[in-house]
């Protein structure tokens, strides 16, 4: 999978990566069990500190999106298991709340709104789990 | 037969950098980072031709003049200083060049409205086409054979072998024999060997720059590029073994030097031929490498590579400090530099300049 980086971008590096990362997973460019490469073979693709690829992994790590081998490195966690817990449904509702205001005010109507959602969800059922 | 070498040395050189801007990648002209569509512009090709001009000519003028001064003296000096000249030409006649693209970048605002981002591809890189480290197998096992013939046929040899050879193949100083002197040229070869297969591992690993408004595309020619120059390293341990191994079987007396200028010759062009071909048909990144155009429908003209124009002093000289790379692509030509922002970069820059400085200073002390 090719990842994009902006560096001029308003979303910090790390967030673009893992964002990319997560869509990847969900689109199937990204199969369960995928090795992903070193934080320093990706941090020196990039141009990037060490630091900014280990946060990703990281926090990829703790939400469950992949597991560190000790011996492949950092896969997509194949038995992948990540459910829209009480906290994740509280986060989703709250940027929601912001996305779907601005989406009103500049008239967007609910089914226009609706049916963005409904293409986002096709791709991703495609290949999905 | 001064002249000779000079010739089998300086023309090529010559032509290389003659040649150079037909290396580069379309989005860097002159080691500006330009949006690929602008590279067919009628100014640039016109830039492309006065450094045509100006390097022909700028050669000529300080040919003559070293050539005058050498008549006149006989100074040899004068002759070995012009691989000095050769270089300070070529790196002022890209500046130019260089600095006249920078500014009509700004000027017309190319990139404003553009989207600049770096492409990176997940895959691992060692899974992918990099041939493998056995075929080192190949110089290794001609470094072998030479050590071996150099062992049996030690208890034989005399008291003194040649030690060093002149271009006719006759031996111009002889050395006692020992270990180390018999030995040396199996040193040198495990030397160069293990150079070749440190550029090998470099190589494996060197970043491809992808270029996001045809990523795939840009991404194999890359890949081409890297398994290329790694087939090239094992190449040329091979060529540099072989020779060396001649001339340890020339120490050694079992092969007869009335043909050694002869091989020499073969060797050192093959060597070169091998460096001109593989750049021709490579190109910088694997630009020149043809491969079939499967995103001709869907390239995106909006996205263009990161400015890192800022980072390259002089156009040249990589300084990016944020950039844990050590090996990135050359901004004009053809190969790999080092980023001087790097630790290990930092480094290599003082001893590069001590170096320099004191070839400079030394004879001037003598």
């Amino acid at each position: 999978m090719l990842l994009q980086i902006e560096f001029e971008s308003e979303t910090p590096i790390y967030m673009q990566i893992k964002n990319q990362i997560i869509r990847g997973i969900a689109t199937g460019e990204l199969k369960l069990g995928e090795e992903l490469p070193s934080v320093r073979q990706l941090a020196s693709d990039i141009g990037i500190n060490f630091h900014t690829v280990n946060k990703v992994y990281t926090q990829l790590k703790q939400e469950g999106w992949v597991v560190v081998h000790r011996k492949s490195g950092v896969i997509i966690n194949p038995e992948l298991k990540v459910d829209s817990n009480q906290e994740y449904m509280k986060a989703l509702g709250e940027s929601l709340d912001i996305i779907t205001a601005e989406a009103f005010l500049r008239g967007v109507t609910k089914e226009e709104f609706m049916m963005i959602i409904d293409a986002h969800y096709a791709s991703y059922l495609k290949e999905g789990k | 037969m001064l002249l000779f070498t000079l010739l089998m040395v300086y023309i090529p050189v010559f032509l290389i950098g003659l040649a150079l801007p037909l290396f580069s990648k379309k989005t860097l002209f002159f080691g500006v980072n330009i949006p690929e569509e602008k590279s067919n512009l009628s100014s640039l090709k016109l830039l492309r031709n006065k450094y045509f001009i100006n390097y022909c000519l700028s050669f000529a003028i300080a040919s003559a003049l070293i050539a005058y001064g050498f008549s006149r003296t006989g100074n040899e000096g004068l002759l070995i200083s012009l691989s000095f000249i050769f270089v300070i030409l070529l790196s002022a006649n890209y500046y130019y060049i260089h600095r006249k693209v920078k500014r009509l970048k700004q000027q017309e605002g190319w990139i404003i409205d553009k989207k600049q981002v770096v492409i990176v591809d997940t895959q691992k890189r060692s899974k992918d086409m990099a041939i493998s480290y056995w075929w080192f197998l190949l110089p290794v096992a001609i470094l072998a054979f030479g050590v071996l013939f150099s062992m049996i046929q030690y208890p034989y040899l005399p008291d003194k072998i040649p030690g060093h050879f002149n271009a006719a193949g006759e031996a111009t100083r002889y050395d006692n024999k020992s270990l180390l002197s018999v030995f040396s040229i199996p040193l040198v070869q495990l030397g160069m060997t293990a150079l070749m297969l440190g550029l090998f591992r470099v190589l494996r690993v060197a970043r491809i720059t992808i270029n996001p408004s045809k990523p795939k595309t840009s991404l194999l020619q890359g890949k081409l590029a890297n398994r290329r120059w790694g087939i090239f390293t094992v190449l040329m341990a091979i060529l540099i073994n072989l020779q060396l191994l001649y001339t340890q079987l020339m120490v050694l007396q079992l092969v007869d030097s009335s043909r050694s200028m002869l091989v020499t010759m073969l060797f050192t062009g093959g060597i070169i031929a091998l460096v001109i071909i593989t750049g021709f048909m490579t190109g910088q990144g694997g630009s020149r490498i043809k491969v079939k155009d499967e995103e001709l429908e869907n390239q995106n003209p909006s996205l263009i590579c990161r400015d890192d124009d800022r980072y390259w002093k002089l156009g040249m000289i990589y300084y990016n400090p944020d950039d844990p790379t050590l090996w990135v692509e050359k901004r004009f030509g053809i190969g790999w530099t080092i980023n001087h922002g790097h630790p290990i970069g930092k480094i290599l820059t003082v001893i590069i300049i001590v170096l320099l400085g004191a070839s400079l200073i030394l004879p001037m002390i003598k």
